[in-house]
């Protein structure tokens, strides 16, 4: 009931926030939309895996990935928001447990993100025109669909466990501004990053961003079995995070302490 | 009424401390050994100077932080070994507003309630009430953030009271409330506190505080130096009533030594004629008659009694010395 709670706030926050609404669902379409027409022209096609794939079959995968990537900013802002308006205070007074707020935080963020990943497939397979060659079993969806689900729990559960830790929205915001572009542009989302250079290769491996669009696209387009290792690097990030999660809510200081 | 000191009847007992302390990491000792009891169904006020450590007894006493020593009990469950069990029975309205400010009042009011464990029926019945006693009503759809001062704080005790808690801690509730707003919340808080709910109500508005609160606390600098019952608190720290007599003439002496002998009364001002007075059975109306009969044209006299305010001067001066 209290996880039903806490997904539903979320999305009356959406729901009453029309500005962000709309921002939540066009961004999605926005990014496709962009890569479609701008890249896609620019690029004719990307060779992976022995494949030569066109650039808008490569890219859905990637920015479907990158809706789970997405998680991470809106649960930092969230969950920071959450420590310094008392609303963490007052819930866990009210008896909801660490487990309790993780569990409703993430399931609201992959509930989010597995919209706009619709949207994305939508609009994407609208614009290419038919199945594009994308290659689609149980197994591949099973595997695919892990691997995006833990990447979305790795990502939503980074952002809260640093969220309640930040106080200061100037901080937040350094961090963020940081943290993103070397993310986003060390991961394979846009581009093959095999071929990059060197210091990118390496940035990448390190990335989980760069595994959920890899088992995405091997899933999804290529050799099943190269997913097998993203997805449960993944789903490993995700379990040892999820429970770091839950255990720095549980150890958070609910007040602001005299002289912090 | 006397404040409990001493471990009675716990049934009886809505919060109990005991040689509650707290030190900050950082070396700030907010709390030093305060041990005080509330009855159950009281409204007891907490009082002290800013930083006396109000506000550290409360967040100590809800749960939100752990004492360094000491123990306290609410509703008979110790605040750190049983912390679920207190959980479950109390209501916290803090000094800093603690609301979602990014929707409506509505569904604030809609996720706290579904926090506290209730069903969407029961938030709903339970909120409209309460929005119609806080005088909110109008403001259901309005965003948290869109709201005065005053209604941002009587929202809050909307959430907290939808709990219905055992024991309520009210930390400055009527700061920024205008007269008419005081009036529906001091309604509303003696309204629980007959349902059997205990309310702490830590406040620095001393005229809230004598109207509400059967018995007080006094707090300085994280000690307990003074408490009981708001009329003895009163009586014992207040200074005594002072009673000023102003004259068509001025005072003669040997009246002063008369009014002394007489009546026992030591003067503090002779123009206007001024003396305090401490004893409870003194007839004024008696020292007036003899005034006049002693020859003094009387214009005006005004008695005034002790405040919870003069209490807390005299408190607070007392133990600067």
């Amino acid at each position: 009931m209290r996880t039903v709670g806490l997904v539903v706030r979320d999305f009356r926050r959406l729901w009453e926030s029309r500005g962000l609404l709309i921002m939540t669902f066009i961004q999605p379409i926005a990014y496709l939309l962009i890569f479609a027409v701008m890249f896609a022209e620019q690029f004719d096609a990307i060779e992976l895996g022995g494949r030569s794939i066109p650039y808008l079959v490569f890219i859905i995968p990637g920015l479907i990935a990158l809706q789970s990537y997405q998680a991470f900013h809106t649960q930092l802002s969230l969950s920071s928001g959450d420590r310094r308006w008392g609303i963490l205070l007052m819930i866990t007074i009210a008896g909801v447990r660490s487990s309790e707020y993780v569990f409703g935080q993430v399931a609201a963020r992959s509930i989010l993100a597995a919209i706009q990943s619709c949207l994305v497939v939508a609009v994407g397979l609208a614009l290419v025109g038919g199945a594009g060659g994308y290659v689609v079993n149980s197994l591949r969806i099973i595997l695919a669909a892990s691997a995006w689900i833990a990447s979305t729990v790795f990502w939503a559960c980074l952002g809260l466990l640093i969220g309640v830790r930040l106080l200061s929205e100037r901080k937040r915001d350094v961090l963020w501004a940081l943290f993103n572009l070397p993310v986003m542009f060390t991961s394979s989302v846009f581009y093959d990053v095999g071929a990059g250079p060197f210091p990118i290769r390496l940035a990448s491996q390190v990335n989980p961003l760069t595994h959920c669009a890899n088992a995405m696209r091997s899933a999804l387009l290529l050799d099943v079995q190269d997913a097998v290792i993203p997805v449960v690097v993944l789903l490993g990030l995700a379990a040892v995070v999820a429970l770091a999660a839950c255990l720095v809510v549980r150890s958070t200081p609910l007040h602001r302490q005299a002289g912090a | 009424m006397e404040l409990e000191t001493s471990r009675g009847n716990d049934q009886c007992v809505g919060i109990s401390a005991r040689e509650l302390a707290k030190v900050y990491p950082n070396g700030t000792k907010a709390l030093g050994g305060v041990s005080f009891d509330i009855p159950v169904g009281t409204i007891a006020g907490y009082l002290g100077p800013n930083g006396a450590g109000k506000t550290t007894t409360i967040h100590i006493l809800s749960t939100v932080q752990k004492p360094t020593h000491g123990e306290a009990r609410v509703c008979g469950f110790d605040v750190v070994r049983d912390r679920g069990r207190v959980r479950e029975c109390v209501g916290l309205a803090t000094q800093d507003i603690c609301l979602d400010w990014l929707v409506s009042v509505r569904a604030n009011v809609e996720f706290f309630g579904q926090m506290f464990g209730k069903t969407r029926r029961e938030v709903r019945l339970e909120s409209s009430r309460l929005l119609a006693e806080f005088e909110l009503d109008g403001k259901r759809a309005d965003s948290a953030w869109s709201l005065s001062g005053g209604q941002k704080r009587r929202l809050q005790l909307v959430i907290a009271l939808m709990k219905h808690p055992r024991v309520l801690f009210a930390d400055e509730p009527s700061l920024g409330l205008d007269p008419l707003a005081k009036r529906v919340l001091h309604n509303a808080l003696v309204g629980v506190a007959s349902s059997g709910t205990t309310i702490m109500y830590a406040s620095n508005d001393m005229t809230d505080l004598e109207r509400l609160c059967q018995s007080v606390i006094f707090l300085r600098r994280g000690q307990r130096v003074g408490a009981g019952s708001t009329q003895s608190f009163v009586q014992q720290h207040g200074g005594g009533t002072s009673i000023t007599v102003e004259c068509n003439a001025p005072i003669r002496q040997e009246l002063l030594a008369d009014l002394t002998e007489q009546w026992g009364v030591e003067v503090v001002g002779k123009s206007p004629l001024r003396w305090i007075e401490t004893r409870d059975q003194i007839s004024y109306p008696s020292i007036a008659k003899w005034l006049i009969e002693y020859g003094v044209e009387l214009r005006d006299i005004q008695v005034r009694r002790p405040t919870l305010e003069d209490a807390f001067l005299r408190l607070v001066e007392e133990t600067e010395e």
